[in-house]
């Protein structure tokens, strides 16, 4: 396949592309927001005086100049726009500001006089669970339950060979997206508000926005791409409800732009979470009982919360067949940053904990554990992990088969040069799925035009963040439609301009081009063949659509331009829902992709210094749509998940943020990426799917981190239990066991 | 972020900045590669009120060998030197420190003047600077004085140099005998500021007797740290096991390093233990030959 530029390369890549945050607007004013010192506090009194004094401040709003509702949240509204009495975490807001420069609004915002009265705080979800704790919320401290449950955990622990329990801990992740949160609210002369503020689903924002302002959502337009990266940060609500109480009430466009350290006080991370594992193996080799606690911090607000907990339930089994699973998860609220959604939703953390499982309980009972994962691993015809239908696939084998391939030739590790150092491979393998699973609304629609100017307008309700939707739309048009990229203009990212497609969410993305695709094709091409045959004299059926216009015997009769001349649009669309298990299992999902990944490391036993030289990922998600925007997908989320692996944790003391920036929370650099970067795609689909190719916007980063502590453990004998890994993790336990100097042979002791 | 307001001048002349700063007094500061300043700038740590820029002053940048003595102008780019295959010939430790620093993007700025007066504890260059007993001239209007890298950096951040005074150029004594170096560090990334630095240079005679040692640590300590004891163990024996432990000892008398977030204080005491005995031995080999 050749290899396509995605439509917008050329404007990033020369700097050209303006985002919302470049947008400027005459008589434009700077927002800026209070937020709370405290993690946790009462607020006794707010005042403004002072700084509505100051020459240049044109607003300073609180609670009390909310119209509408005073909360937000995708589901459940319990976040304050601007706090009355309570304030739950360091970036609670409290009171906003919009004045004639940045300088200015910062300076108000210092003048702005507000008395607390502290709280106890709870920073960790076993102080939220004590008894006793003060209640967050009115419903108290759990936010979520959920489990799963199935065949007789006891009588299966009592068949097994080798028991293996271990707890792993996973940090909090920053999605450290390249655009902060920002943009810029204009009041428009009749009244309405248009909203230039990147987010991944321009009519949940417009939904939450008239609810705040009391506004009708028709009255509201936002335009919401492109996006300087967003990895699910940018879902939930974040400045645009100040942007627009400022701007309507100055009656002046307002621009807020957050810094990154007011980005990283504000903003949802990945849950951390502690999940608590206890597997049983036979003798044979066979997975027999799997139980699972996980608790998961979701900080002071619900936002996604429990659909992320639910879907970590989900996929604590993985690909694997296991005759008894008991999954218990609860997602408890603490004073700490918020917890959302991150790429991954929850698959991260359980398929670390997973995967490194696997590994133990393969040497627990001395078999290879490529062979284990092979004897366990779901077939075609079996049932999803919620025992549910799902489209079938033989993904899980196919990513096996093809790791298990790269395994084989990268495991008998060369001996180094250094004395000093060890190489070690591993191995892990994930299932995802995409969409938001049953029983969550998930409707999609895109709609194609052929409009006055000859140009075929498809158009969709998604967000361009940087995940290259832009280049699939195109790429999956022009294959549909037979024409060529200059025929076609895409349309995304404005409500005021898209049909709703959904969220730009949850790897759907792909696949709902795809599927729109699919049902608009034949009635639209159908329409413009009956007009061209009219407008040629020629007979339907001689005629077809081809790059440029209306072909016939190989050769060009009718420009689109002139198809389109004098008339009427054509105009197709359509609504349709996210293919959903037959099965009314809540939260269960029905397409899954599935991944397997060989990472080699070199650990340096005098420094603990651990470096990823090889990582190799199979994908099973159907064919590949944009060779380009695959390997970026896959790549990239590879090397975020190696960040994850071995630097990253927004770390929080008594509820206040500790590495507020990025200097002091590391993300990889391109020296870190590894030297060798392997994406396979395993295209093969059944001959009878349906549902053709999937998104791969998530499955790049969930098996990457037990594929790398596998190798860990290969290479020094570590079992890594906690992420991320720290060098001097490493040198503590070399040292401990005589690594370096060979008195104990590598493969031993644990953590 | 943006930094604040500031003025801004960009003489043409060295006499025409020196007049500059003079007026300006603590309120002026000199820009050189601005990849220490603008971004201390940006975040809001420093607001000086009055920039003089001194990428106008080309006759202050210049790499050359003279009497035995490497000079460089203190405007001469990190990346100029990491080029220069003269630097590479006659003194192959600063062409290995500065591969090191930061990347390559802020090499083709940052200049040789502009980290040593920065003096970051953990900087490479004033590490080198010292390691290879190397001086620096400073000029100001009323005299050009010369100070040893060892008296030059006084604490963290901080230099024996007046906000009126200009960094003009760097000299380094060249050796004639057979001589070996090593310049190792550990980053929590590829580029960024070293944990630990360690540097060595030393010189061995035929029969591989060390006859002159020079070891120095960054990261360890608010300056560059040059670990003395070194030389007295080491002249006049030949490099060994013991030695080295015995070196290693003063490294962990003489450093005192912080815990923060990137590392704990035991964990760079255990660095620069480890990267003292690579420095020393590969720097021995590579005198060897
Ligand atoms: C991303 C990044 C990574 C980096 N990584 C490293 C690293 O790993 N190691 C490292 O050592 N450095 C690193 N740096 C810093 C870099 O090396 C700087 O270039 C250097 O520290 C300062 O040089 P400059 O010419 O840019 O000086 P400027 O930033 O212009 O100035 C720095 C200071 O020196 C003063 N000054 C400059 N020239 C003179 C002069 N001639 N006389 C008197 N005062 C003067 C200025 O007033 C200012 O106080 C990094 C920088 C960045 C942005």
């Amino acid at each position: 396949m050749a290899k396509k530029i995605r439509p917008d390369g050329k404007e990033k890549v020369t700097g050209r592309l303006k985002y919302l945050t470049d947008l400027a607007f005459s008589n434009m004013l700077y927002g800026k927001i209070l937020r709370s010192p405290y993690p946790h506090a009462r607020i006794l009194s707010i005042s403004t005086d002072k700084a509505r004094q100051l020459p240049g401040v044109q607003a300073v709003i609180t609670h009390k100049d909310v119209p509408g509702l005073n909360g937000f949240g995708i589901v459940t509204p319990d976040q304050p726009v601007l706090c009355k009495d309570i304030v739950r975490y360091v970036g609670d807001a409290v009171a906003a500001v919009a004045a004639d420069s940045v300088e200015t609004a910062t300076r108000a915002l210092e003048l702005i006089h507000v008395q607390y009265a502290p709280l106890p705080v709870l920073d960790s979800p076993e102080k939220a669970l004590e008894e006793g704790a003060p209640l967050l919320h009115p419903n108290g401290n759990v936010l979520h339950r959920a489990g799963f449950q199935k065949g007789d955990i006891e009588s299966e622990f009592a068949k097994c060979a080798a028991i293996v329990e271990e707890t792993y801990h996973v940090p909090r992740q920053l999605h450290a997206y390249m655009e902060t949160e920002g943009g810029v609210i204009v009041p428009e002369k009749d009244g309405s508000l248009t909203v230039y503020v990147g987010t991944q689903h321009g009519f949940k924002d417009r939904f939450q926005l008239a609810r705040i302002l009391g506004m009708p959502e028709e009255h509201i337009r936002v335009v919401s791409s492109p996006m300087g990266g967003s990895f699910g940060g940018k879902d939930e609500l974040n400045i645009q409800p100040y942007g627009a109480l400022l701007a309507l009430s100055t009656g002046k466009p307002v621009k807020i732009h957050q810094t990154r350290q007011e980005s990283i006080r504000s903003s949802i991370k990945r849950h951390p979470m502690k999940i608590t594992m206890k597997t049983g193996i036979d003798q044979d080799g066979r997975l027999r009982a799997h139980q699972t606690t996980i608790v998961a911090d979701t900080g002071a607000y619900a936002t996604l919360g429990p659909a992320i907990l639910d879907f970590a339930v989900e996929h604590t089994s993985g690909p694997y067949m296991i005759p008894a699973v008991d999954t218990k998860g609860i997602s408890v609220f603490t004073n700490n940053g918020v917890s959302g959604e991150f790429r991954g939703f929850g698959g991260n953390q359980v398929t670390f904990a997973l995967e490194g499982q696997i590994d133990r309980l393969a040497a627990a009972i001395g078999m290879d554990s490529v062979e284990m994962r092979r004897l366990n691993i779901r077939r075609e015809h079996d049932l999803g992990p919620l025992g549910q239908q799902i489209a079938e696939t033989n993904g899980a084998l196919d990513v096996l088969q093809s790791a298990a391939a790269v395994y084989a030739e990268k495991k008998p590790s060369s001996q180094n040069q250094d004395r000093w150092k060890r190489t070690g491979t591993g191995m892990a393998i994930t299932m995802h799925g995409g969409g938001l699973g049953f029983g969550r609304m998930d409707p999609a629609g895109g709609r194609l035009s052929l409009k006055e100017d000859g140009k075929i307008e498809i158009s969709f309700g998604f967000e361009e963040a940087g995940q290259g939707i832009l280049a699939v739309i195109e790429t999956i048009t022009t294959e549909q439609l037979g024409c060529a990229k200059e025929d076609i203009s895409i349309m995304i990212g404005d409500t005021s301009l898209v049909p709703s497609s959904g969220s730009t969410t949850a790897s759907r993305g792909t696949s709902m081009v795809w599927h729109s695709l699919q049902r608009l094709k034949k009635p639209f091409l159908q329409k413009l063949l009956t007009r061209a045959a009219r407008k040629t004299g020629t007979k339907e059926g001689q005629l077809s659509i081809g790059p440029g216009g209306i072909w016939e015997n190989g050769e060009c009769r009718l420009s689109f331009r002139e198809l389109a001349s004098e008339q009427a649009p054509i105009v197709i669309s359509t609504q349709f829902d996210f293919p959903v298990s037959p099965d009314p299992i809540d939260s269960a999902h029905f397409l899954y992709t599935y991944s397997g990944v060989v990472a080699q490391v070199e650990v340096d036993l005098l420094t603990g210094r651990i470096n990823v030289t090889e990582l190799h990922q199979s994908l099973s998600a159907g064919p590949v749509v944009n060779e380009m925007g695959y390997l970026g997908q896959i790549e990239g989320g590879g090397v975020m998940a190696l960040g994850y692996t071995l630097m990253e944790d927004v770390i929080m003391a008594d509820g206040h943020y500790v590495t507020e920036n990025l200097d002091s929370y590391l993300i990889p650099g391109i020296k870190d990426v590894p030297f060798n970067l392997q994406v396979k795609a395993v295209e093969s689909l059944p001959a009878e799917d349906d549902y053709g190719p999937r998104g791969v916007g998530e499955i790049g980063t969930i098996a990457v981190a037990p594929a790398i502590a596998n190798a860990i453990y290969d290479a020094v004998g570590l079992r890594v239990s906690q992420l991320p890994v720290k060098p001097e993790t490493v040198l503590k336990s070399t040292e401990e066991r005589g690594v370096l100097h060979g008195s104990q042979s590598s493969n031993s002791g644990g953590n | 972020m943006k930094p604040p307001k500031f003025e801004y001048y960009k003489p043409a002349t060295l006499e025409e900045a020196l007049n500059l700063l003079e007026e300006a007094g603590d309120d002026g500061k000199i820009i050189a590669g601005g990849q220490s300043l603008v971004p201390i700038m940006n975040m809001r740590l420093a607001s000086p009120k009055c920039l003089i820029d001194i990428n106008g002053l080309e006759e202050l940048s210049y790499i050359k060998n003279e009497d035995n003595t490497l000079k460089i102008g203190t405007l001469t780019r990190q990346s100029d030197v990491e080029q220069s295959e003269m630097v590479a010939n006659v003194c192959g430790l600063l062409a290995e420190a500065i591969t090191q620093i930061g990347h390559v993007q802020t090499r083709n700025r940052g200049t040789i003047g502009g980290s040593i007066v920065h003096a970051d504890p953990s900087a490479e260059l004033p590490l080198a600077l010292l390691t290879l007993n190397g001086s620096v001239q400073i000029t100001s209007k009323d005299e050009v004085r010369t100070v040893a890298a060892e008296d030059f950096f006084i604490t963290y951040l901080t230099t024996d140099i007046m906000p009126t005074e200009v960094l003009t150029e760097v000299t380094i004594p060249l050796m004639e005998e057979k001589s070996g170096y090593s310049f190792q560090e550990v980053a929590r990334r590829h580029g960024d500021f070293a944990l630990v630095a360690a540097a060595c240079h030393m010189t061995v005679d035929d029969e591989g007797i060390i006859t002159a040692v020079r070891l120095a640590l960054g990261g360890v300590e608010a300056i560059p740290l040059l670990i003395g004891d070194a030389e007295d163990i080491l002249t006049g024996e030949q490099l060994s096991d013991l030695l080295m432990e015995q070196v290693t000892e003063s490294v962990e008398m003489e450093s005192d390093p912080e815990s923060d977030l990137h590392a704990s204080s035991e964990y760079r005491m255990h660095l620069a233990k480890v990267l003292t005995k690579r420095v020393l031995t590969q720097a021995y080999e590579r005198a060897r030959g």
